[in-house]
């Protein structure tokens, strides 16, 4: 992981990628209990806006001799899926990311209130299963949270979910 | 000792463990998260059903 996470963190400093953080199963795990998951998803900001925005990293990492298997290329180990920004809310979840540590390495993982809040926009089975154990193992800013729902038009949702999980309104 | 009061100690106790395994720092994590990849692999359906991606990583 740590050789996966040097190569991603050189993608930024060459100009290959604007701006990057960890999302998914990987960032969630960050903040609760260990889960299973089974790739590493790397949301990231491209340099300039075009069709195929990942063509300069696959070729970057192909350079180094990284294979591609399925939608994931395989980083020192560790199946990567990057992901462009798709929309504002994941885009500022990359630009506001935190900064953390991986043992002496510095990287960058979505902070909880965005991840809860993408989360609730992509809303599939497993992202309700991990917002149950966000909402119950984590402190995060319930103002910090509010504003970015409000924002993102997901509030609604969020009471909904908490009425529907939790019992509350 | 009533059943529910038990059960309200067993609750606390898992609740207590997961905050705990919570505080484990990302590299400790990723430890275990490999483990459990590996746990499942013994358990996983043959073939790739799902059609998911589905690797143990490398070591951390």
């Amino acid at each position: 992981m740590d050789n996966a996470l040097r190569i991603i963190k050189e993608l930024k400093t060459k100009g290959i990628i604007q701006d990057y953080a960890i999302g998914g199963g990987i960032a969630v795990l960050y903040y609760t209990e260990p889960l299973l998951t089974y790739d590493l998803d790397i949301y990231f900001v491209p340099i300039k806006e075009c069709l195929d925005v990942l063509t300069p990293i696959y070729s970057f990492l192909k350079k180094r001799g990284y294979k591609t298997s399925k939608e994931h290329i395989m980083v020192e180990g560790v199946p990567v899926q990057f992901i462009p920004v798709y929309n504002e809310l994941v885009k500022d979840a990359v630009i506001n990311s935190q900064k953390v540590n991986y043992g002496r390495l510095k990287t960058n993982v979505v902070g909880l209130e965005y991840l809860i809040a993408i989360m609730l926009q992509t809303y599939r089975a497993k992202d309700r299963e991990r917002l149950v154990t966000i909402l119950e193992e984590t402190e995060f800013d319930s103002n910090r949270l509010r504003l970015i729902l409000k924002k993102y038009g997901l509030y609604d949702k969020f009471k909904k979910f908490r009425s529907v999980y939790f019992g509350k309104n | 000792m009533e059943r529910t009061e038990i059960l309200k100690r067993i609750i606390e106790a898992k609740r207590q463990r997961r905050k705990k395994l919570a505080s484990l720092s990302y590299k400790e994590k990723i430890h275990i998260l490999i483990q459990l990849q590996k746990f499942a692999e013994g358990v996983k359906k043959p073939g790739n059903a799902s059609g998911n991606f589905k690797t143990i990583w490398f070591k951390p």
